[in-house]
C-alpha cells in the first residue's frame, strides 16, 4: 500500500457574506448568509515511500489546503486521506510523530526562547532518545549552518535563519514523511541551495518521503522526481517532469544582441519568413520563440548572422516554470471559454 | 513531565523579556487597590461596620476583602481567551496542533508559568502592603489550609471556564468580546468588587446556581473565617462538582470544535 493515499478529497470553505452598513450588520447577526468556496475538488493521488513530490499550482489553487488535510489539522468535507495507514485528523497525536512539517510562513519554534532551547523542547515533546538527538543536532547544524545563531531568540532571527532552524526542528525525530509548504519563500539563493541540498540528503540517506509546495521552479527541477499540478482545486497533471515538458512545451527562446541597434527591426522582419512562433524586441535585444519540432537554433542563428553581425546571443531552453505557466494560462482560458 | 516543566519555565522566562509590562501592570493593580479601599472607606462613612446578609462586616474586613480579591486575581487570573483568540485568528494554532502534545496541557503550562511569574513579582509587593500598611492577619491553620485548597480549585475553575470560551472561537472566529463579558460576569457574580454579602436576596440566589462565586467569593470568605467548617467543606465540594461538570463540557466541546476548526492563512 502507498504511504500517502488521497482519494476523492474535497474541502469546501464556508464564508459569511457581510452585508453593508448598520442594518446589514444587524441582519447578519440574526440571519447569516454564507458563500461556499471549494478549495480542493475531488482529487486523488498516491505517494510512495522515498518519493519527493512537488505539489504545484498558482496562488489559491488549493495546495496549502491539501497539505493541511494531510497533516491532520483540517477535516475534509468529503473523500479521504490516509497517511501511513492512519487517518490524520482522527489520530492527530500519533500521526504527528510520523511526520515533520514546515510551513514557510510561520514557525513552530517558541518565539521568545533561544533556538537550542526550542530544539530541546522538541526532544522532550517527541521523546527523542539522547543519542539520536545528539547525532541529528550535530549533523543538521553542520549542513544547515545553525551554529552562528543557535543561542539567539527565534524572534530575533532573520527569515532564512528561522527557516533553517524550523527545518532542523521538523526532522529531529526522524519522521517518515516531511511536509513542506513553501520552504524557500523569501530566501536568498545561497540559503535556498542549502535547504535543497539538505532535503535531498535526508531523502537519500533516510528514505524520507517529501511533499513540498513551492513557486520556485528551481526547487522543482533540483528536487522533485515527480510533480502534481493543481489548479482551481483539481489535478491538472501528475507525473515526472520530463514528460511534463514533452507534453506541454518544447519551446525555446533565443535572445540576440545585434551590433547595430538599427538592425533590430529589419532582422525581425527577415525572421518572419522562418517558421518561428514569436519575435519580440526588448531592451535593444531580439527575442525569438520557436518550437524545437519546427526549426532548430542553428537554422535561426545562421539566418541572422548572414544578415547582420551580432555581439552576443543566449539560448534559453524550455524552463519548467514556462511550461507550468502555460498550463495555468491554458487552463484559465479553458475556464473562461466554458463560461 | 520534563516537557511540561520546561514549557512552564520558558513561559516564566518569557515574562522576564517583557519586564516593563509587568511593572506597569503592578502599578495599575496597586493603584486600583487604593482606589477601591478609599471608596469603601467613604461608603462606610466613619461607622465601624454595617449589617449584611451574613451579619456584621467591619471596615477592616472590607479592606481585607479588597486586598484578598486583588491578590487572588494575581494568582488565578489568566489570558487564556486572548491567547486562544490570537492563535485561532492568526492560524498559529496550526503550529500547536502539528505537535504530539495536548493543547489543553500546553495552554495550562503557559498559564502556570505566567502566574508563577506574577506571584513572585506582583503578589509579593501586595502581601507586603497588606501586612505592613493594613495590618492584615493570617487565619487559623485550618482555615489557611482550606483557603489554599479552595484557591487551587478557583484557579482550575477559572482556567476551565476561560478555555471553554476560547474553544467557542473554533466556530466564531472572534471571541475577545466574550472575554470582556466573562470578566464582567465574574466581577459581578464572583463578588470581586462588591461582596455577595451586600447583594439583594434575588442576586444571591442567582449566583448560587452559577460557578462564578466559587472563584473569588468562596476563598475570601474562608480566609476571613466567615464560613463554618461544615459550610466550608460544602463549598469545596461545590467547587469540585463544578470542575467536574465543566471539564466534561470542555472535553465535548473540544472534540466537536477541533473538527470544525478552520485553520486560517496559507
Ligand atoms: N480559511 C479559509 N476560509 C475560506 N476560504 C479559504 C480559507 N483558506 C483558504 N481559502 C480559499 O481556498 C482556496 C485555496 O487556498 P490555499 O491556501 O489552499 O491556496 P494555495 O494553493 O496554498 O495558494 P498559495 O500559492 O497562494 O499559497 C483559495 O481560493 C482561498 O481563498
Ligand atoms: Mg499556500
Amino acid at each position: 500500500m502507498s504511504l500517502i493515499s488521497v482519494n476523492n478529497l474535497t474541502k469546501q470553505f464556508q464564508r459569511p457574506i457581510r452585508q453593508e452598513g448598520f442594518t446589514g450588520a444587524v441582519k447578519d447577526l440574526f440571519h447569516r448568509q454564507y458563500e461556499y468556496k471549494t478549495a480542493v475538488n475531488d482529487i486523488s493521488f498516491q505517494i510512495n515511500q522515498g518519493e519527493i513530490v512537488g505539489y504545484l499550482g498558482p496562488n489559491g489553487a488549493g495546495k496549502s489546503t491539501t497539505i493541511k488535510m494531510m497533516v491532520g489539522i483540517l477535516v475534509p468535507t468529503a473523500g479521504s486521506v490516509t497517511v501511513n495507514e492512519l487517518i490524520p485528523y482522527k489520530n492527530r497525536k500519533i500521526h504527528a510523530k510520523n511526520i515533520g512539517v514546515v510551513f514557510g510562513q510561520r514557525t513552530q519554534l517558541w518565539w521568545d526562547i533561544p533556538v537550542t532551547e526550542s530544539l530541546l523542547l522538541m526532544k522532550y515533546m517527541y521523546k527523542i532518545p539522547n543519542d539520536q538527538y545528539r547525532k541529528n543536532i550535530e549533523l543538521f547544524s553542520d549542513i544547515l549552518d545553525l551554529h552562528e545563531f543557535k543561542n539567539t531568540a527565534v524572534r530575533q532571527l532573520s527569515l532564512g535563519q528561522r527557516m533553517r532552524a524550523d527545518l532542523c526542528a521538523a526532522l529531529l525525530h526522524d519522521p517518515k514523511i516531511l511536509f513542506l509548504d513553501e520552504p524557500t519563500i523569501g530566501l536568498d539563493v545561497v540559503v535556498k541551495e542549502k535547504i535543497r541540498e539538505f532535503i535531498k540528503e535526508i531523502n537519500k540517506v533516510r528514505q524520507t518521503t517529501v511533499v513540498l509546495t513551492t513557486h520556485d521552479m528551481d526547487d522543482v527541477e533540483k528536487l522533485c522526481s515527480r510533480v502534481i499540478v493543481i489548479d482551481h482545486g483539481q489535478i491538472m497533471y501528475d507525473g515526472n517532469i520530463s514528460h511534463l515538458k514533452d507534453k506541454y512545451g518544447s519551446d525555446e527562446i533565443i535572445t540576440i544582441e545585434p551590433e547595430h541597434n538599427h538592425d533590430l527591426i529589419s532582422l525581425r522582419d527577415k525572421l518572419l519568413s522562418l517558421n518561428v512562433m514569436d519575435t519580440k524586441i526588448k531592451d535593444l535585444k531580439l527575442q525569438i520563440t520557436y518550437n524545437k519540432g519546427d526549426i532548430n537554433s542553428m537554422q535561426i542563428l545562421s539566418k541572422i548572422m548572414s544578415e547582420s553581425s551580432i555581439i552576443d546571443f543566449t539560448i534559453q531552453p524550455c524552463e519548467i516554470d514556462e511550461v507550468i505557466r502555460r498550463m495555468y494560462t491554458e487552463n484559465s482560458l479553458k475556464g473562461k471559454l466554458k463560461i | 513531565m520534563k516537557l511540561y516543566l520546561r514549557m512552564l519555565g520558558n513561559s516564566y522566562q518569557q515574562n522576564i523579556a517583557y519586564k516593563a509590562n509587568v511593572l506597569m501592570n503592578l502599578m495599575g493593580q496597586i493603584l486600583g487597590l487604593f482606589i477601591q479601599i478609599s471608596v469603601w472607606v467613604a461608603l462606610y462613612g466613619g461607622s465601624q461596620g454595617v449589617n449584611s446578609n451574613i451579619g456584621f462586616v467591619s471596615i477592616q474586613e472590607m479592606i481585607y476583602y479588597v486586598i484578598l480579591s486583588t491578590g487572588i486575581s494575581m494568582i488565578i487570573g489568566n489570558q487564556v481567551i486572548e491567547q486562544m483568540d490570537g492563535k485561532i485568528k492568526s492560524g498559529i494554532i496550526a503550529m500547536d496542533l502539528i505537535k504530539p502534545m495536548n493543547f489543553f496541557v500546553n495552554i495550562l503550562c503557559e498559564t502556570l508559568g505566567n502566574n508563577f511569574f506574577r506571584i513572585t513579582f506582583q503578589l509579593t509587593p501586595l502581601i507586603l502592603i497588606g501586612f505592613f500598611i493594613f495590618d492584615m492577619t493570617i487565619p487559623s491553620f485550618t482555615n489557611m489550609m482550606l483557603f489554599i485548597i479552595s484557591l487551587i480549585n478557583s484557579f482550575i475553575l477559572n482556567f476551565i471556564i476561560s478555555f471553554i470560551l476560547g474553544i467557542i472561537g473554533f466556530w466564531y472566529l472572534s471571541v475577545w468580546h466574550f472575554s470582556r463579558l466573562l470578566e464582567d460576569v465574574v466581577r459581578l457574580f464572583g463578588g470581586i468588587w462588591i461582596p455577595l454579602w451586600f447583594f439583594p436576596k434575588s442576586l444571591v440566589v442567582v449566583s448560587s446556581f452559577l460557578p462564578f462565586q466559587y472563584i473569588y467569593y468562596v476563598p475570601i470568605n474562608i480566609y476571613l473565617e466567615k464560613l463554618s467548617l461544615n459550610k466550608s467543606f460544602e463549598m469545596l465540594t461545590s467547587q469540585y462538582i463544578w470542575i467536574l461538570l465543566l471539564s466534561g463540557l470542555t472535553y465535548v466541546l473540544w472534540r466537536k470544535g477541533i473538527n470544525s476548526l478552520v485553520i486560517q492563512g496559507g
